[in-house]
């Protein structure tokens, strides 16, 4: 089991929480101007990078918010936890 | 004009239990009022005019309600709240509010059917919670006043700590209340709460 430091709630067990994927992947900014490779790339690939790994979690069951959680990918220790930003 | 519906609660067959006092309480809080509110915590203006109508400033600490005269806040996210009170309407009170907001970016929605508080009460409530629910809501870490949104007995719920009793309100969805309200029996069985045949669930 996780304990996964929510940024409003504090820490909750990751039954609490859905899982978002690997974080820092902006959306294209005009994805008609893409290739099909580019846009795949986007959608679809991901680093799977050993060691810390910045994430996106959910609160699903709490305060439903997205929040990035960097994680090392081999101990599963939790390294801290961060808002984006101004989003709420 | 039409015939009027009866209204039905969530549990409406689960009475007020009737144990010895000292082994507390488990009951249904029906029809009160449920209003989620979202709005932006920087609009200060909008949290004023809130304030207004409900008497009662929203509170901004994560995990806390304010309680008011006739209407308690529950701080549900960053930017939104849940209203309980049995005396507003739901219509009257969504009306006020709406009327508060004119033009700005924000939220109000009745969900008073859709949603139904359980009170649990009583010296074992820690203990009969602790069976499904991971939070340490013992008064020391988690006081009247305080309020948590997690999973209780894998159904997800909203726990608000009443008094020290302790006393717990557990407001969850309506399809939920059944079966939480039949667990939360089930877990205080073994810790003296009595049921009568009757509500057997």
């Amino acid at each position: 089991m996780l304990l996964i430091p929510c940024p409003w709630c504090g820490p909750r067990e990751d039954d609490e929480f859905t899982f978002g994927g690997e974080a820092d992947i902006p959306r294209p900014a005009d994805p008609d101007a893409l290739t099909d490779e580019q846009w795949a790339d986007y959608l679809f690939m991901r680093d799977n990078r050993r060691g810390r790994h910045r994430e996106q979690w959910c609160h699903t069951a709490g305060c439903r918010r997205w929040f990035i959680v960097e994680r090392d990918t081999v101990t599963n220790e939790i390294l801290g936890a961060s808002t984006y930003g101004n989003s709420s | 004009m039409s015939n009027p519906i009866p209204r039905r609660s969530p549990l409406g067959a689960i009475e007020p239990t009737q144990p010895l006092p000292h082994e507390g309480q488990l009951f249904e809080r029906p029809f009160l009022t449920h209003v989620n509110l979202r709005l932006d915590p920087a609009d200060s203006e909008a949290l004023a005019a809130i304030q207004q109508v409900l008497g009662v400033r929203l509170p901004l600490t994560p995990n806390t309600t304010a309680a008011g005269q006739e209407l308690l806040a529950a701080w549900l996210g960053p930017d939104e709240w849940l209203l309980l009170t049995e005396h507003h309407h739901p219509d009257s009170l969504v009306t006020d509010l709406q009327a508060a907001l004119t033009a700005r970016f924000a939220s109000v929605v009745d969900t008073s059917a859709g949603q139904t508080v359980i009170r649990l009460s009583g010296p074992s409530a820690l203990d009969v919670l602790a069976r499904g629910c991971a939070l340490d809501l013992h008064p020391s870490v988690f006081p009247p006043g305080a309020c948590a949104q997690t999973m209780l007995a894998r159904a997800q719920a909203l726990l608000i700590a009443v008094d020290d009793t302790p006393t717990f309100d557990i407001i969850v969805r309506r399809s939920f209340a059944p079966y939480v309200a039949a667990w939360l029996k089930d877990s205080a069985r073994d810790f003296g709460l009595r049921f009568p045949d009757s509500n057997a669930t």
